[in-house]
């Protein structure tokens, strides 16, 4: 394979790839877009970089193809490092379309934004830093290479090899292949033979530097007992979350409970209405009033198995009736959340949607005119 | 010293070549079509065909990669390069015979029993009791015909292919037997020996080691044959070779506890786990760079030739998975990983990358041999090549990508400390990478067909070589080796004692893992509420694991705050000391079911298990109406409790006499519930069982107040 077809393979390789993951991104995206209500303020902020960078970018990837393509003609003395400089370009032609991609993602859903983002943004950031200063000393090389190309003509073998590729030598201990037959070890295995290199010392001292990081691991978690095992580790995030979960409760609004919650308003009304045909309707319908066989009872009826009161109703979706197949919703719902959902409830009685369950469980009369309060002026 | 005159025969090798492209194919074939159903789950055609629904083919296509596609291409590679490396034939023809039909009759046997649903519910090892037996008689007569060889050859030193072709062999025996005791319930019907953590430790020491010492170190030997043979260069270091391979097997078999890392498996153990996995990765790497350096001065043949592009992009996946393996054992990482399609993607690199690309390069070249032609089209080949590349790219990245979307969803939280998404939010987005994962899938597979087009075409173009003749000085008595040879080299004429070591050498990981699990009691700490199964529910056990529900759900909840919010208190040992066999599982497509029970009422398992969407809309999990037609096979009853009960599971004597009765009091119960929500299902119905499992899951230790 020569080295242009290798090249239109590999672009057309990443030509294919990157748009199916970006159609494979935004169909998630859809799908996620869950209603949340956190931003992430980093990263419009670090998508303008981003995006700012790419003119440098551009600039440098220019002229350092143009310097090459006038290196190239002039003589093909230089002809490795054009190759190489033009391989670095195919990456940078791989992570713009990576970057486009990322900008596309980042800019639609700005409400399902996560850390993971972040992180990206910076990589991507960190490589356009990255090959800006290595176009720009690519192209330096050029200049300052080209005058004493023209004039030393004959140089030492080694001269063909880069800086990289010794090195590469170097930490390998690689021996040149013309010193092969002195490695001989004489084996001769169905016409294979082997040879007695060394072991790459970096293989060894590597090596060497897994097993100290097994004895520390080791000593840490189970010696010296200062790094924290599963249990432990648990217990810390719990408690975390329990200190989060107390900040929290004791703003206004979280702090329904069953005895205190009261008729919420219209707005909070409407709110309940989205959790209720998110959560709810599988088992009770998107009416409330389930239907003939139906998993949960009607709840649009005067008729209640658990209570028909708003206390009762909130109190049922709190800690839910397992016995009978309501689930508790504690977990999942806020405090807050599960008012909404039980004035919701509350709001559809005597709906009489068609095609509804029969009743089930005790008349339920109501005992006194419930209060209404409008959270959403506080909460707004 | 008379030269003796030999035959190596071709023949077997062409037969175990044609079983491993064939099997390739279909295995693949059944990826692709359980990639696709995770996408569109009409595909699992529930209504009309129980027994190609995902959690069934799953297995199967695991088994046929495996076992059939990897265990024909190590036999291909073996039947060829063993008598050549010791100038000699094969030991007994009949033997390899026997071996190859013997070897291919399991395969087809695997097939349509898992297929039936007769699964022992591990992991790479679902097969029953007596397909076991007749892989541990055909695995024997392998290593008699293996040795026969062997101690019949003219050359006095073992290559280091061999090296690696005997601790594999030895090394598999020793795990498909530890890890296959079972007692037996039926003919196609068996308990595993062991129950819950000491089940999964022994059942991941096995699944680690299937792919350390099939996938792998057989694959090394196939390497370290075919690699310099096709480059025509000298192996780049023999004493690099020595250190890896010791290193290499003696460090694998204890990394199998990274599998269960934040699991109920003791910590000392996950540690373990952890940290071999770590010292792993250089001995692995000193396979991918003797492998590599081989090809110094070759790397302009690298450019032409078909067979090498292969090796190179092999060795360098196995680079890549051998170094992604031992990261995804760090515990931080791991909880990332684990259960995530991160895995998939991690296995499928080695299986794709590593064996795939490994057993075409092997087959691009040894085709032409067997039929002294050259290869019809190297650029065929080539294009296969790409092809391929493109096609583990498609399938990969995908797969890295939704686990990390994935992962980042289940642990979000709500400003109000809620969590953020339902497990269906996380399934709608991923399905997109489901699609692009399976056409990945599709390309590769399409990259084979264009070899199997390019063999066939090979094959027409020659003659069969049935073998070819040799000649070789026998070895003399006496032998004395040269003054300057290294102590290595003593080991390398000795095959049994070769063979000793290594099982000395893989035993003791084993050893020290497996032995204090079993004995130390504080381990696994009782749950004195924990108590076993009703004969309803282990029915019922039966038929979740015949399902292969474990393929897509877990039965363990990790201490992490977004799991326990989301699936209940976390898993504790002591509660999983009656499950024979453990069903922790390794993937969640679907949610975890370990505190399923109780959850939700017997009418809605009723409706989901029907038509799943009706329950959770945008669902992919296929639905089970057969199991509303199917009769719970009463008459087991009383054998699978009596087994229950040899395996140390408390039932009271003479429990037999009234199992039955105590199923069907219990069946006649949930029946009844349901009636009081319009549904009428007669009581002996496999969907009685199911649910009155699932009910079960989890609720003997629901603590009162432990949710945060």
């Amino acid at each position: 394979m020569t080295h242009s077809t290798l090249k239109k393979n590999a672009l057309s390789l990443l030509a294919i790839v990157t748009p199916c993951l970006l159609w494979g991104q935004q169909v998630a995206e859809k799908a996620a877009a869950a209603d949340s209500g956190f931003k992430l303020e980093l990263n419009p902020v670090l998508l303008v970089i981003m995006v700012v960078l790419l003119l440098p970018l551009y600039l440098t990837g220019q002229t350092f193809l143009l310097t090459a393509k006038r290196q190239l003609e002039s003589g093909g003395k230089e002809a490795g490092a054009v190759k190489k400089g033009i391989g670095v370009l195919l990456l940078l032609v791989f992570f713009s379309q990576i970057a486009s991609a990322q900008t596309a993602d980042t800019a639609a859903p700005a409400s399902s934004s996560f850390d993971i983002f972040t992180w990206l943004l910076l990589m991507v950031i960190a490589l356009e830093i990255f090959l800006i200063a290595l176009f720009a000393r690519l192209t330096a090389n050029f200049f300052k290479s080209a005058p004493v190309a023209a004039t030393a003509e004959p140089e030492p073998a080694t001269s063909g090899q880069s800086t990289f590729w010794r090195l590469w030598d170097r930490i390998n201990k690689f021996k040149p292949l013309e010193e092969e037959a002195s490695l001989d070890t004489g084996h001769d295995y169905d016409g294979i033979k082997e040879l007695d290199n060394v072991t790459p010392p970096w293989f060894l001292a590597a090596f060497g530097f897994t097993i100290l990081f097994a004895i520390v691991y080791l000593w840490r978690y189970h010696v010296a007992e200062s790094a924290p095992l599963q249990a432990e580790e648990f217990e810390i995030a719990m408690a975390q979350a329990d200190l989060e979960d107390a900040a929290r409760l004791s703003s206004q609004a979280n702090k329904v409970d069953e005895n205190t919650v009261v008729m919420l308003g219209a707005a909070d009304i409407e709110q309940g209405k989205k959790i209720f045909i998110e959560k709810c309707s599988p088992c009770h319908n998107q009416s409330g009033g389930s239907m003939p066989g139906g998993v949960g009872p009607n709840l649009t009826d005067d008729y209640w198995i658990n209570g028909g009161s708003l206390k009762a109703i909130f109190s049922t979706i709190k800690y839910g009736r397992t016995d009978k197949g309501m689930i508790s919703w504690k977990d999942q719902l806020s405090p807050m959340q599960m008012a909404q959902a039980a004035s919701f409830i509350k709001s559809i009685r005597g709906t009489n949607p068609p095609n509804a369950k029969e009743p089930q469980g005790e008349l339920y009369v109501e005992e006194t005119e419930e209060t209404v309060q409008d959270t959403t002026q506080v909460n707004k | 010293m008379s030269l003796e005159k030999f035959y190596y025969d071709n023949k077997i090798p062409k037969l175990f070549a044609i079983a491993c492209i064939f099997w390739g194919a279909v295995g693949m074939l059944l990826g692709v079509i359980a990639a696709f159903q995770l996408a569109f789950p009409a595909l699992n055609f529930s209504e009309y065909f129980p027994h190609i629904a995902f959690g069934r083919l799953r297995p199967v296509h695991t088994n046929a990669v495996i076992f059939a596609f990897v265990g024909n291409g190590i036999f291909t590679a073996i039947y060829y390069a063993l008598p050549r490396l010791l100038k000699t034939s094969m030991w007994s023809n009949a033997l390899s015979k026997i071996h190859f039909w013997g070897w291919q009759f399991i395969i087809v046997c695997a097939a349509v029993t898992l297929l039936l649903g007769y699964t022992t519910g591990k992991e790479y090892a679902e097969l029953e009791w007596p397909i076991d037996i007749l892989i541990t008689l055909i695995w024997v007569v392998f290593g008699i015909n293996m040795f026969g060889t062997i101690l019949s050859r003219r050359e006095r030193h073992l290559y280091v292919a061999i090296w690696f072709f005997i601790a594999s062999w030895v090394t598999v025996a020793m795990l498909h037997i530890v890890n296959s005791f079972e007692i037996p319930v039926s003919f196609m019907k068996s308990y595993s020996m062991y129950a819950g953590v000491q089940d999964a430790l022994v059942q991941w020491w096995y699944g680690h080691n299937a792919v350390a010492f099939f996938l792998t170190t057989p694959y090394l030997g196939l390497m370290y044959y075919f690699l310099p043979k096709a480059a025509g260069r000298p192996i780049y270091s023999y004493r690099l070779s020595i250190v890896h391979f010791w290193s290499l097997i003696f460090l694998y078999i204890w990394a199998g506890p990274h599998h269960l890392l934040y699991t109920a498996l003791p910590d000392w153990a996950q540690s373990l786990g952890t940290v071999f996995s770590i010292m792993l990765i250089l001995p692995s790497w000193g396979g991918m760079l003797n492998g590599l350096f081989t090809l110094r001065g070759a790397w302009d043949k690298v450019r032409e030739d078909p067979v090498l592009k292969f090796f190179v992009v092999a060795v360098t996946a196995y680079g890549m998975s051998t170094f992604e393996g031992p990261m995804m054992s760090l515990k931080s990482v791991n909880a990332i990983s684990h259960y995530s399609d991160w895995t998939v993607a991690h296995v499928h690199i080695g299986a794709l990358g590593w064996n795939g690309f490994l057993t075409f390069g092997m087959m691009y070249w040894l085709i032409p041999k067997l039929f002294n032609t050259k290869l019809y089209s190297v650029r065929l080949a080539s294009t296969h090549f790409w092809i391929g590349t493109l096609g583990i790219i498609l399938y990969a990245i995908p797969m890295y990508w939704s686990a990390f979307r994935s992962y980042f969803m289940m642990k979000a939280f709500t400003p109000e400390g809620q969590l953020q998404y339902q497990f269906i939010d996380v399934v709608q987005t991923i399905i997109p990478f489901y699609i692009i994962r399976a056409i990945g899938g599709t390309i590769y597979l399409a990259g084979v067909i264009i070899m199997v087009y390019n063999l066939i075409k090979t094959a027409k173009s020659g003659a069969f070589v049935e073998r070819e003749e040799s000649e070789a000085a026998p070895l003399v008595k006496a032998y004395r080796a040269p003054a300057n040879s290294i102590w290595h080299s003593f080991i390398e004429r000795k095959p049994i004692l070769l063979l000793s070591l290594s099982l000395v050498v893989v035993g003791i990981g084993g050893l020290i893992e497996l032995v204090p699990t079993f004995l130390v009691k504080e381990n696994i700490p009782t749950i004195s509420s924990v108590k076993p199964y009703t004969p309803l529910e282990l029915q019922g056990r039966d038929i979740y694991i015949r399902e292969g529900c474990y393929n897509c759900h877990s039965q363990m909840i990790r201490p992490f705050r977004y799991e326990v919010k989301r699936y209940g208190e976390y898993s504790k040992a002591g509660e999983f000391v009656y499950d024979h066999p453990f069903q922790w599982g390794s993937k969640r497509t679907g949610p975890d079911l370990a505190r399923i029970g109780g959850k939700y009422g017997d009418s809605w398992h009723f409706n989901h298990m029907l038509e799943p969407t009706s329950m959770a809309p945008g669902t992919i999990m296929p639905a089970y109406p057969s199991l509303f037609e199917k009769d719970i096979d009463k008459g087991s009853t009383l054998s699978k409790i009596h087994a229950m009960r040899k395996l140390g599971v408390p039932y009271p004597e003479g429990y037999e006499g009234i199992a039955v009765d105590d199923l069907e009091k219990q069946a006649k119960g949930i029946a009844n519930g349901l009636k009081e929500n319009k549904i009428d299902i007669q009581p002996d119905k496999e969907i009685i069982a199911i649910i009155a499992y699932l009910q079960r899951i989890g609720k003997d230790i629901k603590l009162e107040g432990q949710k945060k």
